[in-house]
């Protein structure tokens, strides 16, 4: 008898388990995996249509999905424990990164964001504390028992606080607020007392107004203003959001259809194979095509939840069920945006849009749960 | 073991709020993806009519296809209104393109004035362009500056060179009281004109045959429906309504004939007015001085048009169809024709002519233009020499009860409907007329005077004209009209009206009668008889109108040279030709020319010879043109 004889005749639960033994072996979350490609295949076809169909762009989306990909695999192979113990490290570097930013870094814009990488390009140091931040709130907090105390949050805020206020500086105020959410994602998920949260939320409305009043520079209130009333600067800061409505209301339930999208194909929607490709599948596919996008990505985070619930210790469940939330705020954000509930911060559509460093961010993002769900305690 | 047990509840209870959070985390995203899913609903389905007419209002543009202006031609073809290209530069209204700094770098190749620079920054200011559009900023480049302004172009982003027609009069001054021009439209235009009929057009007929036929000239806008990307450049055709280009005008007018009338008027203040008598056809229409209709097309320069509107001889005032004058004695045969219709003499009644007429019992002199009157004059004589005494006399037996009626019916006192618009109707005087506008009642004096063309009478020289071609027709009256044929087709000339004379023959001898005032060798105008050898004969009637009423004494004393210019009296002279074969009429107006067959008639006779002499006027079938077939 052969192996494959052998397994042939297993009971079936028993025959399943070895046959994901390759599955196995690669650390891939098959059902993650399944999720991840529907979304992406999705994507793509949009993102021809999007991009006017460019076949350059398209193929240069195929390559960055190809390293996203390789960077998820590589991820995926690393045990959360190594993770663990890797990010006291990490942390420290990243920080460190932002700050050498305020000395060496490059502006383009207006804002100094990037380091130089002599040759090879430019990086964000901001990107890469995205995805560390997670880690160091998890680190913290799963070192101690029970719900957070609060000395815990204190040193908590201060973790988020002191690359958030770094990055704030740059300036960019979208990415400061995504890097501090996927840490204070981290103090829910441990059990921050909903007393606090509660106060927290209730303070909200007062803390934005003073924000809106004293911290936004003017380019920003605009944002804000434009955001409720876009018809007060339709040929500026209007532009975008009156295109973007007009797009989506203009697709109805059936769309356009594919290719057919006036306001992406004669130049009225700007940013359509990147921000505002949200707005291109509403043109084109309509309400309908609304609901599948939705639907594919509620079973990518339907099974990211499962893997968190999953997951089998402290730091490896708030590390998981942070990095889903922190995705969810993603779609959250730019589809907002792109419908006029929120104000335009750049924020892509992730999995979606065009664009390779927010592929790799995420794709990570997904290798690290990939990890979590399938280093177990093996059961056979 | 307790205190694995604890551990163990511990842990339990951080798996069970971890639990319960997660599980809040999954309804909040869950209610999230709701927000925004209703948030699509909100605008796919209940706003969906809004944004797709706005999604249908971003890239669907209506362009206006403006047609072309009708040519309008003379009889023979030539042109006399058309339309040039004109080139106009401009600047792009993008955001990348700054103004200021394009202005400056073509102000080192071109002329920039201060105007052109504010009308541009006004109009980018108050009008609505859309990105991507013309701004104007100079028009009518010269051949130089296209040259310059395209060699530069490399050099300076932003800039346009944008052509469109123009409205052109190749004749200048000489067809601007026939003609009229167009110009821009204005305000008060836009309340009454269909603005979708001239959308993407901006000139619109001012005066004369330019307003007259503005319809027919002006055509129909017509419409491309066009899809355009947000650069506003055009992608692709959706529907179009086809523009119908204006119809090109061929006129009665000789422009030859004009020409020549213009040179016989030189520095003369006047009007020549010449009508083809066998179709009402208007084949001169001169009004001195005249006035250059070019420069009113792009809109007139206040300084130019002050030269022209304080110029003491008044260019912009057509004469030919708004100038009064008094008929004077160019009015006789008409009067004469009454007289005889009425049974008030025939053509052997005579009387003696002492200089003067006097009405009974009233010491008044009535004096004759020949200070020792004429002797003894019948009504050919009458005619012949202008004798006035003879029309005194008979006029107050007549009465002008019957004798104004009488005129009227020779176009007096009425518009003869020629195709212009602003055509005065003279002055008619009448008993009723007296009183309603002197509130005076008539005195017979005013009908010694109405009979020799004086006094209240007013006409304007295409009256003038107008009844010499009812006496040329035996009396049928064809209505004057410029318009001959639009774009092919002839027009069917209409006879307005007949004058019955119960005797018909009166036609003939008054015919002769004015002969006689050429060709014979007493006739007032019998110089112009000797000069020519002509294979036809002229009939016609000096005139000569007062302009200031100088007391008949003091008058006879000065000569013309030491009266004032501006008082000296009007010349006169209708006539038509060839007798027995009527083709033309011609009315002369010399304003303080004197001498009605000194200074007006030479002139209507060179008329004559430029219009009959020519082999092809005088064939019975000769108002053939060689564009068209058959004439009506």
């Amino acid at each position: 008898m052969s192996n494959n004889d052998f397994i042939r005749q297993l009971p079936k639960h028993q025959r399943d388990k070895t046959r994901s033994k390759l599955l196995q072996k690669t650390h891939i979350d098959f059902l993650l995996l399944m999720a991840l490609l529907s979304i992406i295949g999705f994507g793509l076809f949009v993102l021809y249509s999007a991009s006017g169909e460019n076949v350059a762009i398209f193929k240069s989306q195929l390559k960055n999905l190809a390293v996203a990909f390789v960077a998820l695999l590589i991820v995926a192979q690393i045990p959360s424990k190594l993770m663990y113990f890797l990010t006291p490290l990490g942390y420290t570097l990243a920080t460190a990164l932002l700050v050498a930013v305020f000395f060496i870094g490059i502006s383009v814009n207006g804002s100094q964001r990037w380091l130089s990488l002599f040759g090879l390009g430019q990086f964000q140091p901001s990107e890469l504390m995205k995805l560390v931040m997670p880690f160091a709130v998890a680190y913290f907090l799963s070192r101690k028992k029970g719900k957070p105390k609060f000395t815990h949050i204190v040193v908590t805020l201060a973790i988020v606080m002191l690359p958030t206020l770094c990055i704030l500086k740059q300036p960019d105020l979208g990415t400061s607020i995504l890097v501090a959410c996927s840490g204070l994602f981290v103090l829910f998920f441990s059990g921050l007392s909903w007393r606090i949260i509660f106060s927290v939320i209730a303070l909200l409305p007062a803390g934005a107004y003073l924000m809106f009043e004293f911290v936004l520079k003017s380019y920003q209130r605009d944002r804000v203003l434009t955001l409720l009333n876009p018809e007060r600067d339709p040929l500026g800061t209007g532009w975008n959001i009156i295109q973007s409505k007009t797009a989506i209301g203009s697709g109805g339930i059936s769309g356009k259809g594919w290719l057919e999208g006036t306001q992406s194909q004669l130049d009225f929607l700007p940013e359509s194979s990147t921000d505002f490709i949200y707005a291109v599948i509403a043109e084109e596919l309509g309400f309908i095509g609304i609901i599948v996008l939705f639907s594919l990505y509620f079973l990518l985070l339907l099974r990211c939840f499962i893997i968190s619930a999953n997951a089998p210790d402290k730091f490896t469940r708030l590390l998981a069920s942070a990095i889903t939330m922190t995705f969810f705020l993603y779609i959250f954000v730019n589809i907002g945006m792109v419908s006029g509930l929120l104000p335009v911060v750049g924020v892509p559509l992730p999995l979606v849009s065009y664009g390779g460093t927010s592929l790799v961010t995420l794709m990570i993002g997904f290798g690290v749960l990939m990890s979590i769900s399938t280093h177990r305690k093996h059961r056979l | 073991m307790k205190q694995s047990s604890s551990h163990l509840n511990s842990n339990t209870n951080e798996d069970a709020t971890f639990k319960r959070r997660l599980f809040f985390a999954a309804v909040c995203t869950l209610s999230g993806m709701l927000i925004l899913l209703s948030r699509a609903a909100f605008l796919q389905i209940l706003e969906h009519e809004h944004y797709a007419t706005q999604s249908d209002n971003n890239r669907i543009q209506n362009q206006a296809v403006p047609p072309i202006r009708g040519i309008i031609y003379d009889r023979k073809g030539r042109t006399l209104a058309t339309n040039k290209p004109a080139f106009s530069l401009n600047i792009i209204n993008e955001r990348k393109y700054d103004a200021k700094i394009i202005i400056e770098m073509l102000k080192e190749h071109i002329d920039l004035s201060e105007k052109e620079i504010q009308t541009f920054y006004k109009q980018k200011r108050h009008n609505n362009y859309k990105p991507g559009a013309l701004i104007p900023l100079k028009t009518d480049l010269t051949q130089e500056e296209i040259s310059k302004i395209s060699i530069n172009k490399y050099r300076i982003e932003g800039i346009a060179i944008d052509s469109h027609l123009i409205r052109h009069y190749p004749y200048d001054e000489l067809t601007t009281h026939v003609i009229g021009y167009v110009n821009r439209i204005n305000t008060s235009d836009l309340e009454t004109i269909d603005k979708k009929n001239y959308s993407g057009t901006n000139f619109i007929g001012r005066t004369g045959i330019e307003k007259e036929y503005e319809e027919l000239l002006h055509g129909k806008t017509g419409f491309q429906q066009v899809e355009i990307d947000a650069r506003n450049r055009v992608k692709r055709s959706l529907d179009q309504h086809i523009r119908d280009n204006g119809a090109d005008l061929y006129l009665h007018l000789d422009i030859d004939l004009q020409k020549t009338a213009f040179e016989l008027l030189d520095n003369y203040r006047g009007a020549i007015v010449a009508i083809d008598t066998t179709n009402g056809g208007v084949l001169a229409f001169a009004s001195n001085p005249s006035y250059n209709p070019n420069d009113f097309v792009s809109g007139i320069s206040q300084k130019k048009y002050n030269n022209y509107l304080f110029d003491r001889d008044k260019p912009l005032i057509n004469r030919a169809l708004r100038g009064l004058y008094p008929p004077a004695s160019t009015i006789k045969p008409v009067v004469g024709l009454g007289l005889l219709e009425h049974q008030t003499v025939n053509w052997q009644t005579e009387i003696w002519d002492k200089g003067f007429f006097q009405l009974e019992n009233n010491p008044r002199l009535y004096r004759d233009w020949k200070r020792d009157g004429h002797g003894a004059v019948d009504l050919n004589y009458a005619i012949a020499k202008s004798c006035d005494t003879y029309f005194y006399e008979h006029s107050v037996k007549l009465g002008i009860d019957k004798l104004s009626p009488f005129m009227e019916k020779f176009g007096l006192g009425k518009t003869t409907g020629i195709d212009l618009p602003g055509e005065k109707s003279g002055l008619l005087p009448s008993r009723a007329w007296k009183k309603a506008h002197r509130n005076l009642a008539w005195y017979p004096g005013d009908t010694i005077n109405t009979s020799i063309g004086q006094g209240f009478t007013q006409a304007t020289p295409l009256q003038m004209a107008y009844f010499t071609s009812i006496l040329s027709n035996k009396g049928i009256a064809y209505k004057p009209s410029l318009l001959k044929a639009v774009n092919e087709q002839q027009l069917l000339k209409v006879p307005q009206s007949h004058v019955i004379l119960t005797d018909k023959e009166n036609w003939q001898t008054m015919e002769q009668a004015m002969v006689n005032v050429v060709h014979s060798d007493y006739g007032t105008a019998r110089r112009l008889g000797y000069k020519h050898e002509r294979s036809y004969q002229i009939a016609g009637k000096s005139g000569t109108a007062q302009v200031k009423g100088i007391p008949q004494d003091e008058k006879r004393q000065l000569k013309a040279y030491e009266i004032e210019e501006r008082f000296r009296d009007h010349a006169l002279f209708t006539a038509f030709a060839p007798v027995g074969n009527s083709k033309i009429a011609v009315a002369v107006i010399v304003e303080n020319g004197v001498s009605g067959s000194g200074t007006a008639g030479p002139m209507a006779q060179k008329i004559f010879e430029q219009y009959l002499d020519n082999k092809n006027n005088l064939n019975p079938s000769s108002n053939n043109t060689v564009l068209f077939g058959d004439n009506l």
